[in-house]
């Protein structure tokens, strides 16, 4: 898989983290025994891990949601609940409302339900299958991990999926 | 080299100072908006608890952080690979505490009222349940929300003609409407500032509109009627007495 962000790092170094591209050298480097830690040592290396998580994901929800703040305030729901009734449209209205408020998956149903009377069944299946997963506070998390051909891959496949699916409850079951 | 060394060594600390401040400052900021009573206008007090315990967390975190960093204290550091560097996520983190603890939240008004659709008709759901209806309750006592969630169980708007109202909310002037009509509204927050949704409806108004301001926050006694507007027939409250009141101390409805 070329998807991961690949290699080899050797970390515990003074400065920066090296990178390394033999595996061999790992597998050695991590046979070697670790020395039994105190306690305290543990504690703060817990403190460090928090810390450090802290601040990356911390900082990287607060860009997301100045992405999504932006967005939301860029373009009026109206606009986008405008863009049809029909099967398909309707469908893609929702997905495009789902991905731009980004609210969690906890209260979508809520919301989902207020639209309940005016929009076809499958559109609301698509608002909540497609918004919690198309999440642009996510986005930056992901790109931490994944390559952007990856999570383009993973956004792509999520939108054609759900349009796919909810299209067919659309003209076919409900 | 030689020459940036005491440079680079005056300065390796600030990250970790950047970190010990962005912490507190968040932990700071989410107390700060419980005790100021601020924290209402952004999420459901279900979640009181929890933001005031993550407040603690923090501070706590930060606080012993900075005395490792008084006391000099170095233990075994993780490093690990990031997509930025750590002091820029800890700069984006404190900057965005600052920018929270300089501005002050402020309840959504009509604008954001029209543009999250308060002039189409979408039912009203909450988290709340009501287990029954009472008749013969006293109308005068139901909320504006109390009235929209009964119209929306039963929608016929004459089954309500006559009845005595007296509710609370915020005048917003709605493009749909007549002049002499305002549409007196209230949000309704579910779980965060970002569900929150309008509920109103349209007062008749015993004169112009312009002469009850945009955003003010009225109590509207009178009694309901129906009105047709666009061929459509609608709910309204026949207002007798429009008395302009404070902003409440929470703008919002469960």
């Amino acid at each position: 898989m070329d998807l991961l962000k690949s290699g080899t790092f050797l970390l515990g170094q003074p400065g920066k983290p090296i990178r390394m591209d033999a595996p061999e050298f790992q597998i050695n480097f991590m046979n070697r025994p670790q020395p039994q830690q105190s306690m305290k040592a543990r504690l703060n290396l817990l403190l460090d891990n928090t810390v450090q998580e802290l601040r990356e994901l911390g900082g990287i929800l607060v860009l997301g949601s100045f992405i999504a703040a932006v967005i939301q305030v860029a373009v009026p729901r109206e606009i986008i609940l405008n863009l049809g009734q029909g099967p398909l449209s309707s469908i893609v209205a929702m997905m495009a409302l789902g991905g731009v408020i980004s609210i969690c998956s906890t209260v979508d149903s809520f919301f989902a339900l207020s639209f309940a009377s005016t929009f076809t069944s499958g559109a609301i299946l698509a608002f909540l299958v497609f918004g919690p997963m198309f999440d642009l506070k996510g986005l930056g998390l992901l790109l931490t991990v994944f390559k952007p051909r990856a999570v383009f891959y993973m956004f792509a496949l999520i939108t054609q999926l759900t349009l796919l699916f909810t299209l067919i409850i659309n003209l076919w079951i409900s | 080299m030689t020459i940036n060394r005491p440079r680079s060594k005056r300065f390796a600390r600030l990250p970790d100072w950047i970190d010990i401040l962005a912490l507190g400052a968040w932990g700071i900021l989410f107390l700060r908006y419980w005790l100021t009573g601020k924290l209402g206008l952004l999420i459901h007090p279900n979640y009181y608890g929890l933001t005031v315990a993550a407040a603690v967390v923090l501070l706590v975190i930060a606080g012993v952080r900075g005395w490792q960093q008084v006391r000099r204290i170095r233990g075994p550091r993780l490093q690990h690979m990031t997509f930025f560097t750590p002091g820029a996520m800890s700069s984006v983190l404190l900057g965005a505490a600052i920018l929270g603890l300089v501005i002050v939240p402020r309840p959504f008004a009509s604008q954001t009222a029209i543009q999250r659709g308060l002039e189409q008709n979408i039912a009203v759901v909450t988290r709340s349940r009501p287990q029954a209806f009472r008749v013969n309750e006293s109308t005068e006592s139901r909320s504006l929300i109390d009235w929209v969630r009964a119209l929306d169980a039963y929608p016929e708007p004459d089954a309500y003609t006559g009845q005595r109202v007296n509710v609370q909310g915020f005048a917003v002037h709605s493009s749909a409407l007549p002049d002499q009509y305002l549409t007196l509204t209230r949000f309704v927050i579910t779980c965060c500032a970002a569900d929150v949704y309008p509920v109103g409806l349209p007062v008749k108004l015993p004169k112009s509109r312009r002469a009850y301001p945009v955003d003010q926050w009225f109590t509207v006694q009178g009694k309901m009627g129906t009105a047709a507007f666009k061929g459509k027939r609608q709910l309204v409250i026949e207002a007798t007495k429009l008395t302009p009141i404070p902003e409440p101390e929470n703008p919002y409805n469960y």
